[in-house]
C-alpha cells in the first residue's frame, strides 16, 4: 500500500493518531502537502461521504473519519501555507439566538470540515454580535441552523445586521434546520440553503467557487 | 370541491370508553433490572450531578443540602435526599375535562392516551403540506372532541401565524372553546403563563375553583440534554408549581447524541433527569402535581435524524412506565409516534406498535398517540381519525381479558350444546356483544362486494371523509358566553369568532379530493358519528 493509500485508510477508519503519523511521515518523505490534501484527506473524506450516502457508514463514524480528517489537515496547515494553497475557506457556526437544538448544526459542521473548511463553532444562542465579530476575524461563509419557528426570524435580524455593519459582501449566509426552506432562505436574503448535513458541504464548496 | 352541507347533525359525542387499570401486562425490565436503573440513576446524581445555570433553582436545591460546585454550575444530589423528597410526592391526581366526563385519573396502572404538540406544518385533507396557523388548533380540538379514544388534548401545533408574544394565550384559547376535554400547553414566556393563568382562572371561576378541578396542565421542558437544566423552561415549571397547577417535567434525550448508545444507559441518564426534576418540584411545593415526563429518544445514526416509530423508543417507553410504577409516580410518556410524512403502511405499524407497547405498560398520560406524523413535525387530519381506531383497539388491549364465573360461560356452553343452535341468539352473546368487542368505526371488515359498492375506499380516504364530515357538523361545548365575552376583552385574542363563540356554520369550509366527495353518499350512513 503507497503511503498516500495508508493515509486515506487512516482517515475512513478515523485512526486520528495514525493519520496524523502517516501524515508526518509523508512530509518526510517528501510529499507535498498539497498532494497528501488531496490525494490522501480529501479523497478519502470523499469516500466516506459515499458510503455514507449509501447507508454503509453511520454517522458516528463519519464523525471521528472528519476528527481523522481535522487532525492531520492542522499538522498540513503549515506546510500548505508555505507552498501557497489557498485554504478553503473559513465557516462560522452557530444555532441562532433562543434557540437551544445543535444536533443538526453540530452535523453540518463536522460535514463541513470533513470537506475541508475550517470551522468556528460558535454553538447555540449565538447572539447577531458574535456572528459580526467572527466575519470581522476573517469567516468567510456565516452558517446559522434555527429549529424552532419562533427563532427563524433571527435569521433574518441576523441579515440585517451584517448588512448594517457593512459586512454583507464580503461573507456567503447559509441558513438550515427542519423549519428552513429555500423559499424561507431566499426571503430574507441568504445566499444559500440546504436541507441536509452533506448537502449543506456540498452548497457551502459550491457557494465559496472552489 | 367542498363537502356538501346537508347531512343531519351528528356528533352527540358519547361518553368517553373505559379506560381500565392495565394488568401489568407488558414490561420489557424485570424487578432486578429496575433495582439496577434506579441505583445507577442515583449514582449518576451523585456523582455526575446536573448543570443548573438558573440561580433560583440553585439555591432551592442548595437549601435542601445538595452540594454544589459554583464553577461549573453543578449541583451533585445525595441519594439520601433524593429519596426523603420522594417520599413526598404526588402518587394521584385528576387531571379534569372541562367536562367531568373527560377527567383523568392520573396514576396507578390507568392508561390515557392523548394528542401530542409542537408540530411546525399540516398535511392538509387535499394532500399539501402547509405551515400550521392559529385556526388548526381550534380545528383538531373539535375534531378530537368527537372522537372518544383519544383523551384528552395538548396542543398539537404551532400558530405560525400570529405574532410570537400572543401564541400562548390564543393556542389555550382556541383549544379550551373548542374541546371540553382535558388540554395540555407548553408556554413560551413567564408573561404569557400568568396571562394563560389568568385566562384559565376566568373559565373556573377562581384560583381555587381552577386548582381543584384542573382542565389545564402544562409540559415544561427542563432539562437538555445530557443533564442540564435551560432556566426558562424551568422557570416556568416553578412559577406553575407554586400556582399549585400541574405540571409534566419532559426529559427527552436521544440515543448516541444526547444520551448513551445502550438502551439501559440511556433509561439510567433519563431517569436520573427525571428523578432530578421531581427533587426541585417537590422542594418548591412538597407532593406537587407533578407527571414524570419520560421522552427516550432514539436516533436514527444512519442518518442522524431522531426516530420515533422505532421498536427502541417502544421499548423504552414500556420500560419508563416501569421505573414510573416502581416509584408510584403518574407518567408522561409517548406513543403512536411516526416518522413517515403521510398516513400509509409505514405511519400504520409505527403508531400501532409504539401505542401497543405503552399503554399495554401501564403509562398514564400517554401522549402524541393521534395525528403525528414526520418525527413530530407535521400532523393530518384524518391520521387523528385513523389513530381513534387505532387507540380504540389498544384500548381494547389494555382491558385484557375478564375471567370470572359469569365469563367462563360453562352453563352457557351447556345450554347450546344440549338444544341450542349457535351461539348467536343465546343471551349472553346479546348482553355482551357491544362490551365485550371493540367496534372501530372506519376500519373495514365488510365483504369485498359492498366495499367495492361503497366506493373501494382505502383507510386514508375514508378518515379523510370522517374528519371531514365531522369537521363540517360537529358542535362542541363553547365556553359560557358571558366568560367568552370577557376573555375576548381582556385578551388580545386572534381566533375568528365563529370559531370560538357561536355555532360552527353546518357545512364549514373543508376540502376533500373528488373521489372521496363522490363516495359520499354512500358511506354517510356507514360513517355516521357513533351513538353508543
Ligand atoms: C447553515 O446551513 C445549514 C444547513 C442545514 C442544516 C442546518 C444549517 N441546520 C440543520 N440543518 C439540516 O441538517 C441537519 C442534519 O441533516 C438537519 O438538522 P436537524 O436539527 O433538523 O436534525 C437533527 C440531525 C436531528 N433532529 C433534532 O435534533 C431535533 C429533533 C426534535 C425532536 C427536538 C429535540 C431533539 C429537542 N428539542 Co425541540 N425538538 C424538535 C425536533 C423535532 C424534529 N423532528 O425536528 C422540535 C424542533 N422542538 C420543538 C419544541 C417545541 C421545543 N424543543 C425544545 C427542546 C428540545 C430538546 C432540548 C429536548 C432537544 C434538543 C437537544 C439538542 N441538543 O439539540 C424546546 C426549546 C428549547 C430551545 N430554546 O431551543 C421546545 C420549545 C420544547 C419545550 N416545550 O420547551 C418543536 C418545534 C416548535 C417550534 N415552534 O418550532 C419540535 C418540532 C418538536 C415538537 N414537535 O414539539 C437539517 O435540518
Amino acid at each position: 500500500m503507497s503511503l498516500i493509500e495508508e493515509i486515506r485508510q487512516a482517515v475512513i477508519v478515523g485512526d486520528a493518531p495514525d493519520a496524523k503519523a502517516k501524515v508526518e511521515q509523508a512530509l518526510n518523505d517528501n510529499l507535498t502537502a498539497d498532494t497528501v490534501l488531496r490525494e490522501g484527506l480529501i479523497d478519502a473524506m470523499r469516500e466516506v461521504g459515499q458510503l455514507f450516502e449509501e447507508g454503509d457508514f453511520f454517522v458516528p463514524e463519519m464523525l471521528i473519519a472528519a476528527r481523522a480528517m481535522k487532525g492531520a489537515l492542522d499538522l498540513l496547515k503549515p506546510h500548505l501555507v508555505e507552498e501557497g494553497v489557498e485554504p478553503l475557506g473559513k465557516v462560522a457556526i452557530g444555532t441562532v439566538k433562543g434557540d437551544l437544538h445543535d444536533i443538526g448544526k453540530s452535523l453540518v459542521a463536522m460535514m463541513m470540515e470533513g470537506a475541508g473548511f475550517e470551522l468556528v463553532d460558535l454553538g447555540v444562542d449565538v447572539s447577531p454580535d458574535k456572528f459580526i465579530s467572527v466575519i470581522q476575524d476573517g469567516a468567510d461563509i456565516v452558517a446559522m441552523s434555527a429549529l424552532l419557528t419562533t427563532t427563524m426570524p433571527n435569521m433574518k435580524l441576523i441579515i440585517e445586521e451584517i448588512e448594517a455593519a457593512g459586512l454583507r459582501e464580503q461573507v456567503v449566509v447559509m441558513v438550515g434546520g427542519a423549519p428552513v426552506t429555500q423559499a424561507f432562505a431566499d426571503q430574507i436574503g441568504a445566499d444559500g440553503y440546504a436541507a441536509d448535513a452533506s448537502s449543506a458541504a456540498r452548497k457551502a464548496q459550491e457557494l465559496i467557487g472552489r | 370541491m367542498l363537502c356538501s352541507s346537508s347531512h343531519k347533525p351528528l356528533c352527540e359525542c358519547p361518553s368517553v370508553s373505559p379506560v381500565r387499570q392495565a394488568t401489568h401486562a407488558y414490561t420489557p425490565l424485570s424487578d432486578a433490572d429496575i433495582t439496577r436503573i434506579h441505583d445507577a440513576s442515583l449514582t449518576v446524581l451523585e456523582r455526575t450531578g446536573v448543570e443548573v445555570t438558573s440561580a433560583e433553582a440553585l439555591a432551592i436545591f442548595q437549601q435542601a443540602g445538595a452540594a454544589i460546585d459554583p464553577d461549573r454550575s453543578r449541583v451533585f444530589l445525595p441519594r439520601g435526599m433524593v429519596e426523603d423528597v420522594l417520599a413526598q410526592a404526588c402518587h394521584r391526581f385528576t387531571l379534569a375535562g372541562r367536562d367531568e366526563a373527560h377527567d383523568l385519573d392520573m396514576g396507578g396502572e390507568r392508561v390515557y392516551m392523548g394528542t401530542g404538540g409542537a408540530a411546525i406544518s399540516v398535511l392538509d385533507l387535499d394532500g399539501t403540506v402547509r405551515e400550521s396557523r392559529l385556526t388548526d388548533i381550534a380545528e383538531f380540538a373539535r375534531l378530537v372532541d368527537c372522537l372518544h379514544n383519544i383523551h384528552f388534548y395538548q396542543i398539537p401545533v404551532v400558530a405560525r401565524d400570529i405574532p410570537d408574544h400572543l401564541h400562548d394565550i390564543n393556542q389555550v384559547y382556541a383549544a379550551l372553546s373548542n374541546t371540553t376535554k382535558h388540554i395540555q400547553t407548553n408556554l413560551n414566556s413567564l408573561s404569557s403563563a400568568r396571562d394563560v393563568m389568568a385566562l384559565a382562572t376566568m373559565v373556573a371561576g377562581s384560583p381555587a375553583a381552577l386548582a381543584a378541578h384542573p382542565f389545564l396542565s402544562f409540559v415544561t421542558c427542563c432539562v437538555n440534554s445530557p443533564l442540564r437544566y435551560d432556566p426558562l423552561p424551568t422557570a416556568l415549571m416553578i412559577e406553575l408549581v407554586r400556582n399549585d397547577l400541574p405540571v409534566a417535567i419532559s426529559c427527552a434525550p436521544i440515543t448516541g447524541m444526547t444520551a448513551p448508545m445502550a438502551l439501559a444507559g440511556s433509561l439510567v441518564q433519563i431517569n436520573a433527569e427525571v428523578l432530578s426534576g421531581l427533587v426541585l418540584a417537590n422542594l418548591v411545593r412538597p407532593g406537587a402535581r407533578i407527571l414524570a415526563g419520560y421522552v427516550p429518544t432514539v436516533a436514527d445514526h444512519r442518518q442522524g435524524g431522531v426516530a420515533v416509530g422505532t421498536p427502541e423508543f417502544a421499548l423504552m417507553n414500556a420500560a419508563a412506565a416501569q421505573l414510573a410504577h416502581f416509584y408510584d409516580i403518574p407518567i408522561y410518556n409517548s406513543a403512536g409516534t411516526a416518522d413517515s410524512k403521510l398516513p400509509d403502511v409505514q405511519a400504520g405499524y409505527e403508531k400501532a406498535m409504539t401505542s401497543t407497547i405503552a399503554a399495554l405498560s401501564g403509562a398514564n398520560f400517554i401522549h402524541h398517540t393521534a395525528g403525528m406524523l414526520e418525527s413530530l413535525l407535521c400532523v393530518a387530519s384524518e391520521q387523528y381519525v385513523i389513530d381513534d381506531d387505532i387507540n380504540g383497539s389498544v384500548m381494547r388491549l389494555v382491558r385484557g381479558i375478564e375471567v370470572d364465573d359469569q365469563t367462563l360461560s360453562v352453563d352457557v356452553i351447556d345450554e347450546v350444546c344440549n338444544g341450542g343452535q349457535f351461539y348467536l341468539e343465546n343471551s349472553q352473546t346479546l348482553e355482551l356483544m357491544r362490551s365485550e368487542c371493540f367496534y372501530p368505526r372506519i376500519t373495514d371488515r365488510k365483504p369485498r362486494i359492498d366495499w367495492e359498492a361503497k366506493g373501494s375506499l382505502d383507510m386514508r380516504e375514508r378518515a379523510r371523509h370522517r374528519a371531514c364530515t365531522i369537521l363540517t357538523t360537529h358542535q362542541p361545548t363553547r365556553l359560557p358566553a358571558a366568560v367568552d365575552q370577557a376573555i375576548r376583552a381582556r385578551f388580545e385574542i386572534l381566533l375568528p369568532p365563529e370559531l370560538s363563540g357561536s355555532p360552527i356554520p353546518l357545512g364549514y369550509p373543508v376540502q376533500l379530493p373528488e373521489r372521496i366527495v363522490e363516495a359520499e353518499e354512500a358511506e354517510f350512513a356507514v360513517y355516521e358519528c357513533d351513538r353508543r
